[in-house]
């Protein structure tokens, strides 16, 4: 849930987003139906790329997390806050270990932002991540 | 953990669900935000 509110606060600044020449893309390492059903049921608009091999996701630091960060409090208190707020827990139905993130490449192609989450809701700030494209305004 | 911060990206070819290939360059004179799910489940 917490990377599905991520995008969530994502898609309320898509209009900056368009504005500053920023093109989104998920990427996921599940595949066949998840990946379907996720893209249907969300209504997802960006390209959803998979990552079977999770190559793209070990590149950028991205790997197992630990017990800790991924059932400690702060896990729990953000669950909590989603539950309260009307949003329904789902079986996790692949590796609930595998860390996300977000990075952040520029026209030339250079990476400018590279986030790694050391738990579900750890994410950088939308406006962390429109920093680097300010010029872009 | 490698920081690439300031470091040309990692080049890819990924498929979407329909099996469309993206390509890093695709996304040249483009800013591109890659969103690293959790699981989708």
């Amino acid at each position: 849930m917490p990377c599905q509110e991520h995008l969530s606060q994502l898609r309320q600044h898509n209009r900056q987003l368009e504005e500053r020449n920023i093109k989104v893309c998920v990427v996921t390492f599940d595949s066949g139906p998840l990946v379907m059903a996720y893209v249907r049921d969300t209504q997802l608009t960006w390209p959803l790329l998979v990552d079977h091999e999770r190559t793209l996701y070990q590149a950028y630091g991205m790997h197992q997390g630990t017990w800790w960060n991924l059932y400690g409090p702060s896990t729990i208190g953000v669950y909590l806050k989603l539950l309260w707020r009307g949003r329904r827990l789902q079986r996790p139905g692949s590796d609930v270990h595998q860390l996300g993130g977000d990075v952040l490449i520029d026209p030339e192609g250079i990476v400018n932002i590279q986030y790694t989450g050391v738990g579900p809701a750890d994410r950088p700030k939308i406006s962390t991540l429109l920093e680097p494209t300010d010029s872009w305004k | 953990m490698q920081n690439r911060v300031g470091k040309p990206a990692v080049p890819f070819v990924l498929y979407g669900v329909l099996g469309q290939p993206h390509r890093l360059e695709d996304y040249r004179d483009h800013w591109l935000l890659l969103v690293f799910h959790r699981h989708l489940g």
